[in-house]
């Protein structure tokens, strides 16, 4: 099947392997896209649809416009999660700015250095994001600088089957091709280090220059060659996941919701024509049974068929020789911080920068740049979403568990910094925003115990008229929207 | 209020980093609880080899409210455009490091990848024809970067030339003000908590002591209290960059000042040109072993623009970095904290940036381990990424006329920076890193103006239309030119917007 075009071959039927092909097809021409579609969608990954903003620039860079995957693809706006039940009262994790800087200082410091005097508005009540979401709103980002919603972001809460189909047209437009088929055998080189073919049970053999494995947690294509697994299931104890979609009709929200209960967690997010239901457990604190009845109880229908069993952690080396793996068959992290479709648009937006030459051959040093920016993009979605479980305030024996769970060095040296002096160093591959890990730590209980020595100089009055003038703003515009 | 609150701070040393270290202190300090006393003698002379800057010292002097007119007059400065290397390629070659960027992006794809695409279809000129800030300086021109939505390409950056001694008397006196007690005087002795091993005090000439809570030590390479009484450690850079000494001579001005700093690659090293608005700095920089003291001096001497206005003065130096420049109640800042050669001109900002990480990171009495470690990690993460740069230079060379040139094309380079070469070599990638200070600008600068041309760009800009992505090529090259031409000359706009130092 050569025309002398080089060839890529991703694999997967869901939603990860359509956003490959049309991404890779859209950015980069003279190459011909082949999809290989087994029929075997990853259930949990088509049930994730909650996306950041990285989900923007990733139709950005495909030329896609927002409006019109929103309306074609029944998605919603998404500014964020609501937290409940980890600390004494409920936290707003958003996307874009909570407050605003002054001469330098960081606004938290400011709010920290309020809080230490006393009485403060909650953190949360002077993010943008965190207003609209009270309210149900939503309002575009503005590009002036005065305005409250300058400091705005969003995610698209993506309605999975139809944003995958919409994807693969695009992507047949850009001349992707699909062929259907399982696969039987893969067929590698010589020295074991690079695929051959991919054979498929109806004899057929498919050769690529390069394999894309998009196939979900199982990551079957990208296993045929040597891997090892990094497992986080000491540091995050959930492993088993219930869940259902049942139809609805309704007007969704802007926001999420996520609850910790007693052995894990439970999460729902509202689309116009369905609502997804998640519970998360570990299997040591829980039977399954157990999980069922819950699960009924909080959602007020039953789960979806057996429950997942999800290990999570990540492939060391998500490229080797002519194969890599996105999405979640690279990493696998449970679905509390909307970072499985996050992950899959930073791999591809990576992949291409890092894309093999025309002579088709990646070199050893792209091949190491990926994987090494990957792990480290990997490694820093894994602290975010062990935060809440290290910093939790419940007393059941999980949580106490997992509160005394391994950290990172990296995690431990910010937490330690953070505690001591409201500091957050930046790092390569930060996936959540600044704001997004000040917002979690603040709305876990973390109160630095000392602040920005410049911020513990200025006159509290001055700081007080800074709090005072962003309440108003936001006040005000809120108003604006009724 | 803390009750382990600082109260008294010691700066050790007036030269730049000293006075920056006291200005900002006593800016960001303003409370009143603050005792800022900073020591200095007359005997020792400072070493102003920072004369000239990148951007970021804008950031600096504006953070302290500096007006930028009054403090060109006050330092006899000019602008900086960015650095013109010649011969550092095949000798007779010339490229352009320029502050800015280079053209406009296309959906995502940076314009040097067009560029490398367009030039397998036509030839093209030196990329720096397509930075404002490139042309300008060839031109003589400067003017005021212009933020432009609709012509990206016009937007650019800009840095000085100062002379280092004025900048640091300049300081001095905006210190003071804010209530800086400066101390003349030598230190005869740094006194240790005996326990604590803490610095407690100096011990001042004439029976005086100085007692302080935190310490900076500004002394110069010797690192009065950071190595000799606390025995932090120097991590040695000199196998990867064997510069070891320089000399440097002020010179009458030759025509109108440039507003760009010019290295020229000579046998063993290579020659600075700093132009101010009064005089000329000059200096060469080389390596003991490849070369004579008193060849480098002749070598200088005869490549004066103009006549030399003072006896030549030698200087040597170990490039390398302190490896604990916060330790203790000390922290190290200037070249008690490390040094690499002025190739890049960011003595001064490894200084600045030692002062905002302390700010950032301010102790209390306790001196928590915390604080330490991160500016200690952070001031390594800095000094290495200028380090990787600077070498990029030495390691790229395509001369081999002398024994210093060869080992250097030969030397093993950090690994850091090994990856960075292959990323580039093979698509004419730059990926950045965390705390780098360098951004693509600049690496592409080097790499294309030193020989490097990838093997291939990067297949992502076959996406565009070949005629429209020549056809931006030639407008971004026109409207740069455009732009350039309404600029003033140098000297005319320092005069025109009271940069200009009345003689």
């Amino acid at each position: 099947m050569s025309d002398g075009r080089r060839l890529v071959l991703v694999v997967g039927s869901g939603t990860a392997a359509a956003m490959a092909a049309t991404a890779i097809a859209r950015s980069l021409p003279d190459i011909r896209v082949v999809r290989l579609d087994d029929g075997e969608e990853d259930a949990l990954d088509e049930l994730l649809g909650a996306s950041r903003p990285s989900v923007r620039a990733f139709h950005g860079a495909l030329g896609v416009d927002e409006a019109e995957v929103v309306e074609r693809t029944r998605a919603s706006y998404r500014l964020g999660t609501r937290v409940s039940g980890w600390s004494d009262i409920p936290y707003f994790r958003g996307h874009g700015m909570y407050g605003e800087s002054v001469s330098g200082v960081s606004f938290h410091h400011l709010w920290l250095r309020a809080h230490s005097r006393g009485t403060v508005a909650p953190f949360d009540s002077f993010s943008i994001s965190a207003s609209l979401a009270s309210q149900s709103r939503f309002a575009a980002p503005s590009s002036q600088r005065e305005s409250p919603l300058a400091g705005l972001d969003y995610g698209l809460q993506l309605n999975l089957p139809a944003y995958a189909q919409a994807l693969r047209s695009l992507g047949r437009a850009a001349g992707v091709e699909e062929i259907h088929g399982n696969i039987a055998a893969i067929l590698q080189s010589s020295d074991g280090g690079c695929i051959r073919a991919l054979k498929l049970a109806d004899g057929r053999e498919l050769a690529a220059d390069l394999y894309i494995d998009a196939s979900g947690h199982a990551a079957g294509v990208r296993r045929a060659l040597p891997w090892r697994w990094i497992d986080w299931n000491a540091s995050l104890p959930v492993d088993r996941l219930l869940f259902s979609r049942p139809a609805a009709n309704q007007i969704p929200p802007v926001s999420d919701d996520l609850v910790a209960l007693a052995a894990g967690w439970r999460y729902e997010a509202r689309l116009q024509d369905a609502t997804v239901h998640l519970l998360a457990y570990s299997s040591a604190h829980e039977t399954d049974d157990q999980a069922r009845a819950t699960f009924h109880h909080a959602a007020g229908t039953a789960p979806r068929d057996q429950p997942v069993v999800l290990r999570q952690g990540r492939l060391e080396d998500p490229w080797a020789g002519n194969c890599v793996a996105i999405g979640s068959a690279a990493v696998s992290l449970e679905p509390s911080a909307a970072s499985s479709l996050h992950a899959v648009c930073r791999h591809l937006d990576r992949l291409i920068a890092c894309w093999p030459g025309h002579d088709s051959r990646a070199t050893p040093a792209e091949i190491a740049y990926f994987n090494r920016r990957t792990a480290l993009g990997s490694d820093r979605l894994r602290d975010f979403v062990q935060l809440p479980y290290l910093l939790n305030q419940r007393p059941e024996a999980l949580w106490r568990a997992a509160a005394a769970g391994p950290v990172s060095a990296e995690l431990a040296r910010d937490l330690a910094l953070f505690r001591e002096r409201g500091r957050l160093s930046i790092h390569d591959e930060d996936g959540f925003e600044r704001d997004e890990w000040l917002a979690s730590l603040i709305g876990l209980g973390v109160i630095p115990r000392r602040i920005d020595p410049v911020a513990a100089e200025l006159p509290m009055s001055k700081i007080q008229q800074r709090l005072e003038a962003i309440s108003t703003g936001l006040r005000q515009l809120m108003e604006t929207l009724q | 209020m803390n009750s382990n609150r600082i109260e008294r701070i010691v700066i050790v040393g007036g030269g730049t980093a000293g006075w920056m270290a006291a200005a900002a202190l006593s800016r960001f300090l303003a409370h009143g609880n603050t005792r800022i006393r900073l020591v200095e003698s007359e005997e020792i002379g400072t070493i102003g080899v920072g004369e000239a800057t990148i951007p970021p010292i804008r950031t600096f002097n504006a953070l302290l409210g500096i007006d930028e007119a009054d403090f060109l007059r006050a330092t006899r400065g000019t602008y900086k455009l960015g650095i013109e290397f010649v011969d550092w390629g095949q000798p007779g070659q010339r490229y352009f490091h320029p502050f800015g960027r280079y053209g406009r992006d296309i959906a995502g794809i940076d314009f040097h990848q067009l560029y490398l695409r367009e030039r397998q279809r036509r030839p093209l000129p030196q990329i720096e024809s397509f930075c404002v800030s490139a042309v300008a300086a060839r031109a003589g021109r400067f003017g005021r970067p212009q933020s432009d939505p609709v012509h990206p390409e016009h937007d650019f950056n800009y840095a000085y030339h100062f002379d280092a001694s004025l900048y640091a008397a300049y300081l001095r006196k905006y210190a003071e003000h804010l209530g800086v007690q400066r101390i003349e005087g030598k230190v005869e002795e740094v006194v240790l908590d005996p326990q604590s091993g803490f610095v407690q005090a100096l011990q001042l000439t004439g029976e005086r002591r100085v007692e302080g809570e935190l310490f900076i030590d500004c002394s110069g390479f010797r690192g009065l209290l950071i190595e000799q009484a606390l025995a932090s450690g120097y991590e040695n850079w000199q196998h990867w960059l064997p510069c070891d000494r320089a000399v440097a001579v002020p010179s009458a001005s030759a025509g109108l000042p440039e507003p760009y700093t010019r290295s020229t690659a000579r046998l063993a090293g290579w020659q600075w040109r700093i132009p101010l608005q009064h005089r000329i700095g000059n200096g060469l920089v080389y390596a003991s072993p490849f070369m004579q003291a008193a060849e480098a001096e002749r070598t200088l001497m005869d490549n004066l623009p103009a006549q030399a206005l003072a006896p030549p003065r030698h200087l040597n130096f170990v490039t390398g970095r302190r490896k604990l420049a916060w330790n203790r109640n000390v922290v190290a800042l200037g070249l008690s904290a490390g040094f690499i050669e002025p190739l890049e001109s960011t003595s001064i900002h490894l200084i600045q940036l030692g002062i905002a990480k302390l700010l950032a990171l301010f102790p209390d009495r306790r001196f928590e381990p915390l604080e330490r470690d991160e500016y200690n990690r952070a001031m390594q993460t800095a000094f290495e990424a200028v380090r990787d740069f600077v070498i990029l230079h030495y390691k790229l060379s395509a001369r081999s006329d002398s024994a210093f040139w060869s080992y250097c094309g030969n030397m093993s380079v950090p690994e850091s920076l090994e990856r960075k070469l292959a990323l580039f070599r093979g698509r004419g990638r730059n990926l950045r890193c965390e705390g780098e200070l360098f951004g693509l600008t600049s690496w592409v600068a080097v790499m294309l103006g030193q020989g490097v041309w990838p093997e291939d760009y990067d297949p992502s800009a076959d996406a565009l239309d070949e005629g429209k992505v020549g056809a931006l090529i030639d407008h971004v090259q026109g409207s740069i030119n455009q732009t350039v031409l309404t600029f003033p000359g140098h000297l005319d706009f320092l005069q025109r917007s009271g940069g200009a130092a009345t003689k």
